[in-house]
């Protein structure tokens, strides 16, 4: 790698954490999705100052190439990234409908009481 | 036995005074004491206004959540004044009134724990939907059969009746799509009781179905995929 290369790498790395530090201020993100993607980036970083680490680990596992296993971990760690925000939706929509159930309950209960002391 | 007749509406600014006058004229001829609630899903013509008007009791839900949200709402509310039995019927005019005391006797008397309004059991029924419809109806009653091991015909039928552990169950669990044959396949793994019994069912008196041609075909993969997923994971919480 070469050493310009390395060195734009890094500064967007650099960056990425400080848009999630941005982000996270401005109550825009939680200190646990900020922790993700902190995590992930800083894995990178250290990737990125030891080459070697990927080479060994890709032939040690069996790649032919160093790169498959970069991709292959992307996706996975993608793909799981994805199905938490699809679970969390999820959640969140459960929660929503039963705060429109409860209120609109409540509104009713409210107003028929209203009605009973006229 | 409190009984209470919920009726979802959306955008039903047309049909539900007729629906709700036939109510009225069932608490005066049914050997039981019911109460109906119209449950207004967040509708964008006059539903609220037309009830409001017509001092029909409504719960006018604050947004619109869709068929399932807005039946759940009236289990909810009938858990909260602890109601007995949940008849759900139509605001579109689909459903006769003169079928509802059929459905409450199966509960109240026969102790069934769900029953089912069937347009295909019976013969009573001149309205059969199409035939498209039916072919698909037929499909997901043999999922269901193989699924759960009961023969039910009118799996998407939405003129029901459930008794208080049901209201209970539902009240937590209830899916927000597409919910009746989801529903039916939940009942029987959990090892309640389920009847069918023959009703009268009429052509919608206004407007039109929500389900279109477009969406059939995602309908039928996801209800199908729906009975089949909860017949497995309900199983397994026994």
């Amino acid at each position: 790698m070469s050493l310009n290369l390395k060195f734009s790498l890094i500064l967007l790395l650099i960056v990425s954490i400080y848009i999630i530090f941005k982000t996270i201020k401005a109550k825009k993100l939680s200190m646990k999705f900020g922790l993700y993607w902190t995590i992930i980036f800083i894995l990178m970083l250290i990737l990125i100052l030891f080459p070697n680490i990927i080479e060994t680990c890709a032939s040690l596992l069996g790649f032919k190439e160093a790169p498959n296993m970069l991709f292959l971990i992307a996706i996975f760690l993608l793909f799981y990234l994805v199905f938490s925000v699809y679970a969390n939706i999820s959640k969140i929509n459960e929660n929503n409908k039963n705060i429109i159930q409860d209120i609109s309950i409540l509104e009713y209960d409210l107003k028929k009481e209203k009605g009973r002391k006229k | 036995m409190k009984i209470l007749v919920v009726v979802p509406a959306y955008n039903e600014e047309k049909n539900i005074l007729e629906v709700s006058k036939n109510l009225e004229k069932l608490k005066t001829i049914s050997k039981y004491s019911i109460d109906y609630i119209v449950i207004n899903d967040g509708s964008t013509d006059n539903t609220k206004l037309v009830c409001e008007r017509n001092n029909i009791p409504v719960i006018n839900l604050i947004r619109n959540l869709g068929i399932g949200g807005a039946v759940q709402t009236g289990y909810k509310y009938a858990l909260k004044k602890d109601y007995d039995i949940v008849i759900q019927f139509d605001g579109d005019g689909q459903h006769d009134y003169h079928y509802i005391d059929n459905l409450i006797t199966e509960i109240g008397e026969n102790k069934y724990s769900m029953v089912i309004g069937s347009r295909y059991i019976g013969g009573l029924s001149n309205f059969q939907s199409t035939k498209m419809r039916r072919v698909g109806i037929k499909f997901l009653s043999n999922i269901l059969f193989l699924t759960t091991g009961k023969r039910i015909y009118d799996v998407t039928s939405g003129f029901r009746a459930i008794d208080k552990k049901v209201i209970e169950l539902f009240s937590q669990d209830y899916p927000n799509d597409y919910p009746e044959p989801e529903t039916i396949a939940l009942i029987l793994k959990k090892g309640y009781t389920v009847k069918e019994i023959p009703v009268k069912m009429h052509e919608r008196l206004n407007g039109s179905s929500s389900i279109t041609p477009l969406k059939s075909i995602y309908y039928m993969i996801k209800v199908s995929y729906s009975i089949i997923v909860r017949s497995i994971i309900e199983s397994r919480n026994k």
